[in-house]
């Protein structure tokens, strides 16, 4: 069992080493908002897998942390808030278009391929709505997640022990400075 | 009486097997009914508790089954009785298992396999792929005969009435074409001119027109679908954009997503049926193989159970061979071996009363015969007492001169039987009144080597060797009783050789049974013992030398005896005798 889970953490290290991400923060009436784009996008792979039949997932991490200072610092920075928001895609065959769903039940239709890719990858201006101290010495922990192909149960076993459709940008820290 | 019962661990160990084998059927069924469902569902906190336990358990096991192992092979190199049994108990055990979840593993693949390879039969995928074309064929049916109408001539000639006639304009689209659920005109700043037709097809405001011909994008108003086409026409009081819709079933979009799912699941499963196989053989090999160790060490524990009572057993046994007849087992009510336990601790109870009925013949014999020969010692040399003193008497009767003849010689065979008398007293005291042994380490060679310096000295044609008393060599004893023994060993050594010869004092450290002793050997070259004389030689006045009091080796017998050791010899006649003395290393 731990070989096999060992397996699957350096398969999935080493995907992490390929994509990167593009990035801003804002601060809206002190809550953070972030822009997250994927550089180099695995598109291809991605429409291969569409016009399959099969489901894309992309996963934008965000976590914001407040640095620790004082004695008790070792014990590690507090974090102040984290969201995942999670775009799926599939493409509809009947309308002929790709169709993208949020995790706030959202849903978006694009007509051309190239649309679709240039929102699939990028989450703009997204409120998260962890309040930023304006004091405080913060920073934030940004990653994304791609799963070419979004396994169905139970299939999504497979992902415990060979996360071979999954690709992860590394963790890319940015202070927050407003 | 010592009463021994070995610790018992084996309930404890199956209590925890039993609450292990309990957390694994709770991984197993959350296993099957999160992760298998959808692992999303599995919260964090479940994850938490779950997935540690999931990789502590098999460790745990695996960790006591390897130290349990461990200890059978310590078991088995120190010679501890019970290892073949347990083993055979393990082995069968562990061959009951294999034959158990072998099949079971067979049949859980094969159905796996079986059942995966219906789901990607043929008829399946071509009828879920056709129904899918069948749908998306329909639907394209409907739009190129919304597109081939709107550019129809007789759809030409409709739009003429557009802006004169809606009513009239509406039911000859209607006529001309059945299939058309309505038709909505806009003008070019987006405000509705007319519409007719089924409202759910009517485009709501804020619908914003491209301005150019062709089809919109696929709408879903509720359960229905609507597909439009968009057409531009300049009437006679201004340009217009109609739209011409057409309806999709109710249901219609659900059903074909239902289908377009579930080709979605035969093409992953299409895709990575093969590593769904092998995870589901990681996975049941997760949950087999810890169940597979749990049985081992099951095994291991009740081997342990059933072996205890006959080790306890074995135990007594070698204690009372060695002489400890106070040694009882405590045998555990309801034990089916509880029966033999009770006849084994009669048995050693008899066999002790027995032996101390012996001891108590053999001791009053022994003082019988020592009574009998210590009469007889002290009787020979009062015959040449009394005879010296008769002489003086009757010679002091025949004058003063032939009294002064044999004064002096008679007085002195006297003196030499009265000191013969006192070193015969001596030694029988020293022998009925040894003192209870003071044990200290003692160096083994620097002790022998100063015995053979004081008392070998006369004996110059013997040489002596103790090169084989290997060096640091300790004994714990009584150091002057030990250098008793060596003393009369090596005197009878070397009196038993007559011109040159050798003697060799060798040394090594034997086990037997689960007690280490020193072995010591006194060995000569001299002329060996008589096979006639081997039962007597260790008996009190028995002495085959002039000068012996024969109590030399019963003292050495004794003095060994009170060290819980043991003595014996190996003679030959005419080519030497070995005496053999074992002393135990730990008391």
């Amino acid at each position: 069992m731990l070989c096999a889970l060992c397996a699957g953490a350096v398969a999935l290290a080493q995907a992490r080493a390929e994509p990167t991400t593009a990035q801003s923060f804002a601060a809206d009436d002190g809550d953070l908002v972030i822009s997250l784009a994927l550089e180099d996008p695995p598109s291809a792979e991605i429409l291969a897998s569409l016009s399959e039949g099969l489901q894309c997932e992309v996963r934008f991490n965000a976590r914001v942390y407040e640095k620790a200072r004082g004695l008790f610092s070792f014990l590690g920075d507090k974090l102040i808030g984290e969201r995942h928001p999670v775009y799926n895609a599939r493409f509809d065959e009947l309308g002929d278009d790709y169709v993208i769903t949020t995790d706030g039940r959202g849903v978006y239709q694009f007509q051309t391929a190239t649309s679709f890719l240039a929102s699939f990858f990028s989450l703009d201006n997204y409120a998260t709505g962890i309040p930023v101290p304006a004091a405080g010495d913060c920073y934030a922990l940004t990653s994304i997640e791609v799963n070419v192909a979004r396994l169905v149960p139970p299939l999504n076993m497979i992902s415990l022990v060979f996360p071979v459709n999954r690709s992860a940008t590394a963790w890319t820290k940015t202070p927050l400075r407003f | 009486m010592k009463l021994a019962r070995s610790p018992g661990s084996s309930a404890t160990g199956l209590l925890s097997l039993v609450l292990i084998y309990i957390l694994l059927i709770i991984l197993i069924l959350f296993f099957s009914s999160q992760v298998l469902q959808d692992i999303s569902k599995a919260s964090s906190l479940t994850n938490f508790i779950v997935i540690p336990l999931a990789i502590t358990l098999p460790l745990f096991i695996v960790g006591t089954l390897v130290v349990n192992i461990v200890r059978l092979v310590r078991e088995r190199r120190s010679g501890q009785p019970g290892f073949r049994f347990k083993f055979r108990m393990i082995v069968f055990f562990t061959f009951i298992a294999f034959l158990s979840s072998i099949p079971q593993g067979i049949l859980s693949i094969s159905f796996i396999n079986t059942t995966m390879g219906s789901w990607f039969s043929t008829p399946t995928r071509s009828a879920l792929q056709g129904g899918l074309d069948v749908a998306i064929e329909y639907v394209n049916d409907k739009l190129a005969n919304l597109a081939s109408f709107s550019d129809s001539a007789v759809f030409a000639s409709i739009l003429r009435d557009v802006d004169s006639a809606p009513d009239r304009f509406w039911t000859n689209i209607h006529e001309a074409n059945p299939s058309i659920s309505s038709v909505q005109v806009f003008r070019d700043d987006g405000s509705e001119v007319l519409f007719r037709g089924d409202q759910t097809a009517r485009i709501r405001t804020g619908f914003r027109l491209s301005g150019e011909e062709g089809m919109l994008p696929k709408e879903s108003n509720g359960d229905v679908s609507v597909l439009r086409f968009l057409k531009s026409y300049r009437g006679a009081n201004g340009h217009y954009s109609v739209v011409l819709s057409s309806l999709l079933p109710p249901g219609f979009d659900q059903k074909a997503q239902a289908l377009t799912a579930s080709r979605e699941i035969f093409t992953q499963l299409d895709r990575f049926g093969s590593l769904f196989r092998i995870v589901i053989v990681i996975f049941f090999s997760i949950f087999s193989v810890p169940m597979l160790l749990l049985s081992i060490l099951v095994s291991l524990l009740l081997s342990e159970e059933i072996m205890r009572p006959i080790v306890d057993l074995e135990e007594a046994t070698r204690r009372v061979t060695e002489g400890d007849f106070s040694y009882r087992i405590l045998g555990r009510s309801g034990d089916e071996l509880a029966l033999l336990v009770t006849s084994f601790n009669k048995m050693v109870s008899e066999l002790e009363r027995s032996r101390l009925t012996i001891m108590q013949t053999e001791k009053v014999t022994a003082w019988q015969e020592i009574a009998q020969r210590l009469a007889h010692e002290i009787r020979n040399p009062l015959t040449p007492i009394k005879l010296s003193a008769q002489r003086i008497l009757r010679k002091s009767q025949e004058g003063r001169e032939e009294l002064d003849r044999v004064l002096a010689p008679a007085i002195s065979s006297i003196i030499s039987e009265v000191e013969n008398l006192d070193k015969l007293l001596k030694e029988f005291r020293d022998f009925s009144k040894l003192p209870a042994p003071e044990l200290a380490e003692v160096p083994l060679r620097p002790l022998v080597a100063e015995v053979a310096e004081t008392h070998g000295a006369a004996y110059r044609d013997v040489r002596f060797h103790v090169e084989e008393i290997p060096e640091g060599l300790v004994v714990r004893a009584d150091p002057g009783q030990l250098k008793q023994v060596f003393i009369n060993l090596l005197k009878n050594a070397f009196e038993s050789i007559e011109g040159p010869g050798d003697v060799y004092v060798r040394a090594d450290l034997v086990r037997k049974g689960s007690l280490q002793y020193c072995r010591i050997q006194v060995q000569d070259t001299g002329r060996g013992i008589g096979a006639e004389y081997h039962n007597q030689v260790f008996n009190p006045y028995f002495t085959t030398k002039g000068n012996g009091t024969g109590l030399g080796l019963p003292i050495v017998e004794r003095i060994v005896f009170d060290h819980k050791g043991q003595i014996w010899f190996e003679t030959e006649v005419g080519v030497g005798t070995t005496f053999f003395v074992d002393l135990p290393t730990e008391q």
